[in-house]
């Protein structure tokens, strides 16, 4: 068995440099029970799989998971420290709109628009000192996404998937949901860049309810399934034929294998993405709304092997609330929040929120003071928050995570990440922790060096794990 | 002053390329670590069989010197003291037995049989403040035990120096490889003709199949016969145009009697134009060719415009053999050799500006170093932007040599081509950027060529930015680089595997090949003529390129990587020649050349080759990526070849396949519906698809898949198609039954009405219904109808919405009829009303009508209805039916004709190993 997984990785190793010569070892990977990963773990893994909960446009930390009293003091006035910048101009204190509550033994608070996801705060441990390095939001998605700002970089999900493979041979191993299109940068938020293309996410819009839609080409309207049985039988005889005229060749057989897995596939993966097979009572629970529909598809599919979901509040950036913030994040919370807490319990019902690591973060926070009215988008209106980047909240659950904990704060105002600050990078290091790899040994040779998801940063947050 | 000492702090200052250097170590101990248990795996094998028990004992000492130490001092140690790594702080190497005794500035580093006396031990123990290694952190105890164990025992250790470190690599120790001089590696040596070398059975006219010859026979390995005439059409064809020979160009080769008739089919190969295609797109690879900037701020245009004319110029010097020094002359530097576009060269600058659009213009500059050094050169020089190269002979003043070249470069405003880079007025020299950071400016640099490669008092550039000199210097027989990478990416595309492993490394750490000889005349008789032509001519009319691919059981065993080159490759497809291929065995194929960038991924089989592909590197379909296409973003050394289930499910499912199977049929059917010879169908397919007649044994099961009964597919409901509109007689005696069903057929402003005038006449008036509501007609006996029909036996749930908005007239009567009941009635004025849900069990063919009427009088009677319908099959599958998303004005349901039996037949041919794998 190790020697099996060291072949896999020495003949890996050996041929990634030149590209050309891997012909045989991921052909070789097709024919395994379930589809290795080229890493072996480097430490006991916590986590098996990510559910990545990605509130694209940046999410405020100060009206979710971080409150700040001080806010209420300076409402209206100056802040007692300059206002860093941020990409727009910005004003006064702004108090937030919600009502906090504590929730559960802990006592951690969550706000009033998170009431569902509040009520397993228990089990979440709030990061409340990340920071990133810009507070634009296409670098800030990458960084989060890819760990480098503007170079073309492996997303994590495709790290992960390199380095872990999938439980599940029928299923890919890296998934990505949105609803209604592509949030900004598009499909480089999980571009497998110089890793090998089967590491890219397959891309979804949950905005489709027809399984067919779901997923490219899973479906074939023209012929039957006991023709198509026939015609896969009939090409095994001609394959067959082919290669008794040939001397072994691995190649061969993981090709035809792979019609017969693509012909299993496509009762298998429409099964794991049809929720109208879940009780309606658990329909329920999650609620109603593309969210919800993607949160009980992730659900379904971390439980059928796959390693990375990734799911996005929807396209664009529909946390990016420069103005009517109460209203906005109160709408946008709405369609997440349910699911969230749905999602949690249902995971945590099952066992599998164990080994299931949750993560749920925007690409930045936003401003604790208003941002200035400008001409052409928030004309007239002083009631949002800007951008930021030297401060907020991500948050992780399951997966080895010590839950009912908060780590690191940022300063009085909620503007900055003061205490046991946690950059983008560290949360990548520790991930990749729980998941079982030290982020400097997950490397791939490409272009002359060993590239990793952390590149030359990544401080892994020890107080984390359970 | 201890030397260890030092050591210890100079590691535990922070040292900002710790990190980077740790990674490039790791991946060694990786490497080590793969090899090693491989090898304690096959030992202990053989210490099973032994008998000999001083052979026992030495497996037993290397099985504890490759699980207890060996992995310890990988991970612990080389880091700082290994040739891998280039370090050797205090002048230690620890990895090899010869280094750990001879040891570095404090003297050995153990002692055989002493662990008491032994350096290691005692750093180890961290007991002396200033005597503590791994620097990192204390060894756990069992470690410290294991070293105690080995020292004690004597300290076998199987190391040896390693294999490229000459004897004179002790006296580098302590240097860094940066004052290495570069002539010692072989690839910064000119490559030299072996022609007229003696080589002891010789028979063959070409050296290279002499040197391979001669290596195989020292491995003792039988090199392999010439494959057969049918086996070298179809290689030829793959490898020179991409495209599979047609039936009778087999036959005709096959049964050719001329013996020179093997040249000529290549000659006349070279010559096709669609050996500059197949070419062209190889080089698209190494050049990183998009037709799109990537991400574009605000929803600018992304196409670049004129991407297109790069590509073909690109063909067009492929085709007409523009000499391979001449392309980089153009490509780096045609505003100087082609400046007013007179012959076409100026769009060669594509090469350069073609990259991803970046926000920040040092990466641009970055993107450019990458494509000229790893495309053109083999040279990784783009890790020199933070640091000097961590192996190679590149210090970060290269990258900012060559950074003030690009940086002194820009595109013109009104320049005779988009795809232009001209010199700017005031070119400047470029500073280093400390660690690649923006703000932090080093020495300034002079725009020259690369240390390594430059020559003895070489000056600096002073041409304009210095981009014509740099294309000079890369394209000249005199750069030991060039022709060597080049004739190793030809090598690859004809040959199947890459004489250097790393197609776009050749730096210090990557071996020379197996038979170096091959790679150095094929490249030193390249430079003398840059013919691509006659380079790949030479390369397919060698006995190595000829020899049949299939593996002996020696030759597998000894050499299963093939360096020897005893045999051919079997080679799979790539993605165009798969693509391009099924458009040609389907008579789909357009051979039309150049052009703007086509999309290929629609329902319908794009019938251009897929050279022609749109590539947009932003959102690259996933099409690309399921079958391996370069990664558009940089430089592609090489392609890879996965078997992932999504190609198997394009290529049975995707309707492109369905078109390509049915246009495939298509000429193997017979003209006349006669009886059908099943056995002349099937064999007609397979010399049009396969270029062979079947076998027998083919023959009889394809003959019987004909035969067999197919069941047609059941097609998916279209659920616009189960909705109708119209109008008709609600009976005033019997309430429940609606008579006289009156289709409405025209639409117009998103409504169903009766005429194509609006009123229309009595009796339907104002009747109309649309997406969420209607009128109704004028007659108070009449309805209009929202039919909808069942198209399987299956339990509908409707619930529902109506509303009556007026405040004059008496409101609109709402009823819902099915199997003659009526299942909801309600009056609505100036009110509305949720109904359902309502369980209602429908046969196939049964209706449901939702009628609204107008009360008794026949004004103000505008009505919203909205329900949805949820429907469970008898087998449970449920689906949602809604009056709002399923309402459509007329369409055309999309045609889902079923593949026929001979359809599928030639689909099956279509994906069939010998299609795909080329001999």
């Amino acid at each position: 068995m190790l020697n099996q997984h060291n072949r896999t990785r020495r003949d890996f190793l050996r041929t990634c440099g030149a590209g050309f010569g891997g012909l045989a070892l991921t052909d070789l990977l097709a024919q395994e029970s379930d589809w290795p990963g080229e890493v072996p773990l480097q430490y006991p893994a916590k986590a098996q799989r990510v559910i990545h909960l990605f509130m694209n446009g940046g999410p405020s930390q100060v009206d979710t998971f971080d409150p700040k009293s001080a806010l209420e003091k300076y409402h209206g006035k100056t802040a007692p420290t300059k206002n860093l910048r941020t990409e727009r101009p910005t004003g006064n204190v702004l108090k937030s709109p919600y009502k906090f509550r504590q929730y559960g033994e802990s006592g951690l608070p969550a706000s009033e628009i998170f009431t569902h996801t509040g009520a397993h705060m228990d089990d979440i441990c709030v990061i409340r000192s990340m920071h990133a390095n810009v507070p634009n939001h296409e670098p800030s998605l990458m960084l989060m996404n890819t760990g480098e700002s503007r170079l073309v970089r492996p997303s994590m999900g495709s790290w992960i998937s390199y380095g872990l493979g999938s439980a599940n041979r029928n299923l890919p191993s890296f998934v990505t949901m949105c609803p209604g299109g592509y949030p900004i940068k598009e499909s480089q938020n999980w571009q497998n860049a110089f890793l090998p293309g089967k590491y890219q996410a397959t891309y979804i819009d949950t905005n489709a309810k027809e399984v067919e839609r779901l997923i490219d080409h899973i479906e074939n309207k023209r012929v039957s399934k006991q023709d198509q049985r026939q015609q896969l039988d009939l090409l095994q005889k001609l394959n067959r034929e082919h290669a008794s005229l040939r001397e072994d060749d691995k190649r061969l057989d993981a090709r035809l294998d792979s019609f017969e897995l693509a012909y299993r596939m496509q009762s298998e993966a429409s099964t794991a993405f049809d929720i109208q097979r879940e009780p309606l009572a658990t329909r329920r629970m999650y609620g109603k709304g593309s969210f919800a529909r993607q949160a009980l598809i992730a659900r379904r599919l971390v439980e059928r092997g796959v390693r990375f979901v990734q799911l996005y509040t929807g396209a664009g950036q529909p946390w990016d609330s420069h103005d009517d913030l109460e209203t906005a994040h109160r709408g946008v919370a709405k369609g997440v929040d349910q699911a969230i807490g749905a999602l949690l319990t249902d995971l945590k019902r099952t066992g599998l929120l164990e080994s299931t690591l949750v993560l749920w973060g925007g690409e930045f926070g936003r401003t604790p003071v208003v941002e200035m009215p400008k001409k052409g988008s928030n004309q007239g209106k002083m009631n949002g928050r800007d951008h930021n980047h030297y401060g907020f909240t991500c948050w992780m659950a399951g997966g080895g995570v010590k839950g009912g904990q908060a780590i690191g704060a940022t300063d009085e105002l909620g503007f900055q990440a003061v205490e046991n600050r946690v950059h983008v990078h560290d949360l990548h290091a520790t991930m990749l922790r729980l998941l079982g790899y030290d982020h400097e040994r997950l490397t791939y040779r490409y272009a002359g060096r060993d590239f990793r998801l952390t590149d030359v940063h990544g401080k892994v947050i020890e107080d984390i794990f359970t | 002053m201890s030397v260890l000492r030092s050591m210890a702090q100079i590691a535990s200052t922070v040292h900002p390329h710790v990190s980077r250097r740790m990674t490039v170590a790791t991946e060694y101990k990786l490497l080590l670590c793969c090899f090693l248990s491989v090898i304690s795996v096959s030992l202990s094998s053989d210490t099973l069989s032994g008998e000999n028990l001083a052979a026992t004992e030495e497996a037993a000492k290397t099985a504890f010197f490759e699980t207890h130490i060996r992995p310890l001092l990988v991970d612990h140690c080389y880091e700082c003291h290994s040739r891998e790594s280039g370090e050797s702080d205090g002048n230690l190497l620890l990895d090899s037995a010869a280094s750990l005794l001879k040891g570095g500035d404090r003297g050995p580093a153990l002692i055989p049989g002493k662990p008491q006396q032994s350096l290691l031990l005692r750093v180890v123990h961290y007991r002396e403040k200033d005597l503590q290694m791994p620097p990192k952190g204390k060894l756990s105890d069992r470690q410290i035990e294991s070293l105690r164990q080995w020292i004690e025992s004597g300290a076998f250790d199987p190391r040896t120096e390693p294999a490229n470190s000459s004897g004179d690599a002790e006296k580098k120790t302590g240097t860094s490889h940066l004052d290495r001089d570069p002539r010692t590696h072989w690839a910064f040596t000119p490559p030299v003709r072996h022609v007229g070398e003696s080589v002891p059975g010789a028979d063959t006219e070409d050296p290279i199949d002499a040197f391979a010859a001669l290596a195989a026979k020292k491995t003792d390995i039988a090199s392999n016969q010439r494959a057969d005439r049918v086996t070298l059409i179809k290689r030829l064809y793959f490898d020179l145009t991409g495209l599979p020979p047609s039936h009778s160009e087999i036959e005709a080769f096959a049964a050719t009697t001329r013996r020179d008739a093997y040249q000529r089919l290549v000659d006349s190969l070279l010559a096709s134009p669609f050996f500059g295609e197949r070419f062209a797109r190889h080089w698209l690879d190494v050049a990183r060719y998009a037709d799109t900037v990537g991400y574009a701020l605000g929803g600018k245009e992304r196409r670049i415009s004129g991407s297109h004319h790069y590509r073909d110029w690109t063909i067009r010097a492929f085709s007409e053999d523009m000499p391979y020094d001449e392309m980089i002359q153009h490509q780096l530097a045609a505003d100087r050799t082609d400046p007013d576009n007179e012959h076409g060269n100026l769009e060669a600058m594509g090469f350069l500006t073609l990259g991803r659009q970046f926000l920040n213009p040092l990466d641009t500059i970055d993107d450019r170093i990458d494509v000229i050094t790893r495309g053109l050169l083999g040279l990784t020089v783009s890790c020199a932007r933070c640091h000097d190269h961590k192996f190679d002979p590149i210090p970060t003043e290269d990258y900012y040599a060559l950074g003030g070249i690009i940086a002194s470069s820009q595109r013109p405003k009104n320049g005779a081509s988009p795809l232009m880079l001209v010199d700017k007025p005031n070119p400047v020299d470029s500073p280093v950027l400390i660690r690649g950071q923006p703000g932090n400016r080093g020495a300034v640099v002079p725009r020259r060529f690369l240390t390594a490669l430059q020559a003895d008092g070489e000056s600096r550039f002073t041409d304009g930015s210095g981009r014509k000199e740099l294309a000079q210097r890369i394209a000249t027989a005199e750069n030991p680089l060039t022709a060597r990478v080049m004739v190793n990416r030809v090598w690859t595309i004809l040959v199947g595997r890459p004489l250097v492993n790393s197609p776009s490394d050749f730096g210090f750490r990557t071996e020379k090949p197996a038979i170096p000889e091959v790679l150095d005349d094929l490249a030193a008789d390249f430079a003398t003529h840059w013919s691509i032509k006659k380079l790949v001519r030479r390369i397919v009319l060698s006995k190595i390129y000829q020899q049949s691919s299939s593996g002996n059981d020696t030759a597998l065993t000894k050499d299963p990587e093939n360096r020897l080159l005893a045999r051919g490759n079997r080679r799979r497809r790539d993605f165009e020649s798969l693509r391009d291929a099924m458009l040609a065995v389907s008579n789909n194929l357009d051979f039309s050349q150049g052009g703007e960038p086509v999309v290929i991924t629609g329902n319908k089989p794009a019938p251009r080759r897929t050279v022609y592909a749109m590539i947009d590197r932003q959102n690259l379909p996933s099409l690309f990526r399921t079958f391996d296409f370069a990664n558009p973003d940089a430089h592609s050394p090489g392609r890879y070849f996965t078997t992932v289930p999504q190609q198997a499910l394009f290529l049975m499912n995707s309707p492109q396949m369905m078109a390509i199977a049915k246009a495939t049929a298509t000429s193997a059917r017979p003209r006349t519906i006669t009886s059908p010879d099943l056995r002349s169908q099937v064999t007609s397919l397979f010399t049009q698809v396969l270029g062979r007649e079947p076998t027998v044994d083919e023959l009889q099961a394809s003959v019987e898949f004909l035969e067999e009964p197919s069941r047609v597919p059941v097609p998916n409901v279209d659920p616009r198609s189960l909705w109708s509109y119209g109008a008709g007689k609600v009976a005033p005696t019997d309430s429940r039954t609606i008579s006289e069903f009156h289709a409405f057929r025209h639409f117009q402003e998103n409504r169903w009405q009766a005429g194509p005038k609006f009123p229309t006449a009595f009796p339907f008036s104002h009747a109309f219904l649309g997406k969420s509501g209607g009128h109704t007609p004028s007659d108070p006996d009449m309805g209009t109808i929202r039919r909808y029909t069942a198209p399987r036996d299956e339990v509908i749930t409707v619930s529902g919405n109506v509303a009556h908005n007026s405040e004059q007239g008496d409101g609109v009567v709402f009823s819902i009829h099915a199997k003659g009941e009526i299942i909801y009635e309600s009056t609505q004025f100036h009110s509305s009303q949720t109904h359902g849900p309502h369980t209602i069990r429908l046969q196939a063919g049964e209706t449901i009508d939702f009628v609204a009427t107008s009360g008794t009088t026949s004004s103000f009677d505008s009505f919203g209805w909205t329900a949805r319908l949820q429907s469970t099959s008898t087998q449970g599958n449920s689906t949602d039916r809604d009056t709002e998303t399923h309402f459509s004005g007329p369409f055309t349901p999309e045609k889902t004709l079923p593949l026929d039996r001979l359809e599928q037949l030639s689909q099956i041919l279509i994906l069939s190993n010998e299609f795909a794998f080329v001999d």
